[in-house]
């Protein structure tokens, strides 16, 4: 496996692609707690875990075009909102995923005229940072309900799965978008086979908005899974992603 | 080379589709052959095609 940097990665809030006004992110962690534990009769600390978080920290540029940064974030929403960050644009690549309350958007007017907002997404839903891969690459459009060619896993899991969709904004689409992710156990290449749906995502009634969903699923997974729109519309543009609960996790079902 | 084992086996026969996962009402359940169903929806199967052995032992369909 090579090394990679962290050239070309993407950020989606809650339905907003606001990549092109991201110019650092800052911090990417899920912190454990620790708790204290040292009894009298040792001489060195004892510490077990505690309660995990979950954070996303970034630096936006000043963008007031429609479907920007600015929309995206000065709402300060009082619900929790769906971050990702995508590190790759290819199906398959890794992905890390916060369901959060955004905290600020802070404004700096630097001395040499530089205009930046510092945000905040801490987790708020119980759980933590969450790392998956992604199921579509970059941004994907779909005109009708089709499939995207699946991802092989290259065995299947019992733990279950979450699944987690960003649907984004668009000013021309109509009809009902039913998101799923679906897999398959017989497939050879993520497009033949028998597929089933495994997480199916809230009907999207109003696709001109954008909005966000973190979806799970206990039991099987089969080997592949793939992003699939269903239903009658024009217009889909989403990403999706998976992450598989293992043996071992804090979830695992 | 090795070649990737397919899916193209016996199968006829009837099935109606089953709901295990719990999906909502209206939504896909199973696809096959690119044909999405639904939970109640009866799938013909004829000669040649998918091995659906799999997909009955994980109850998303069963045999009439």
């Amino acid at each position: 496996m090579v090394k990679k940097s962290g050239i070309g990665q993407r950020l989606y809030v809650h339905g907003f692609d606001i990549s092109g006004d991201t110019g650092q992110i800052n911090n990417i962690g899920s912190p454990i707690g620790l708790l204290d534990v040292t009894s009298i009769d040792v001489s060195a600390m004892e510490r077990i875990m505690g309660k995990r978080d979950a954070e996303i920290d970034f630096t936006a540029f000043f963008n007031i075009a429609a479907d920007r940064e600015h929309l995206a974030l000065k709402g300060l929403p009082l619900t929790d909102v769906l971050g990702v960050v995508l590190f790759g644009t290819t199906a398959g690549d890794q992905m890390a995923a916060i369901s959060a309350k955004q905290i600020n958007y802070d404004a700096n007017r630097a001395a040499d005229g530089a205009f930046g907002f510092g945000v905040q997404l801490l987790g708020s839903a119980g759980f933590p940072l969450e790392y998956g891969l992604v199921l579509t690459p970059k941004i994907t459009t779909h005109t009708s309900a089709a499939d995207v060619t699946g991802i092989d896993f290259g065995a299947s899991s019992a733990s279950g799965a979450v699944g987690f969709l960003q649907h984004f904004e668009d000013t021309l689409p109509s009809g009902t978008i039913e998101y799923d992710i679906e897999d398959s156990s017989d497939s050879s290449d993520g497009d033949d086979g028998a597929w089933a749906n495994l997480i199916a995502f809230s009907d999207v009634a109003t696709p001109w908005a954008g909005i966000a969903e973190r979806a799970i699923v206990a039991g099987t997974v089969n080997r592949w899974t793939r992003a699939s729109t269903n239903g009658t519309f024009t217009n889909a543009s989403f990403s999706m992603s998976l992450r598989r609960r293992v043996s071992g996790d804090y979830d695992a079902a | 080379m090795t070649q990737r084992r397919t899916t193209t086996r016996r199968a006829s026969g009837t099935y109606t589709v089953q709901n295990p996962r719990g999906i909502p009402k209206g939504r896909m359940v199973v696809k096959v052959d690119g044909q999405a169903y639904q939970a109640g929806d009866t799938i013909k199967v004829s000669g040649d095609k998918m091995d659906l052995d799999r997909f009955v032992e994980q109850g998303f369909i069963a045999r009439d």
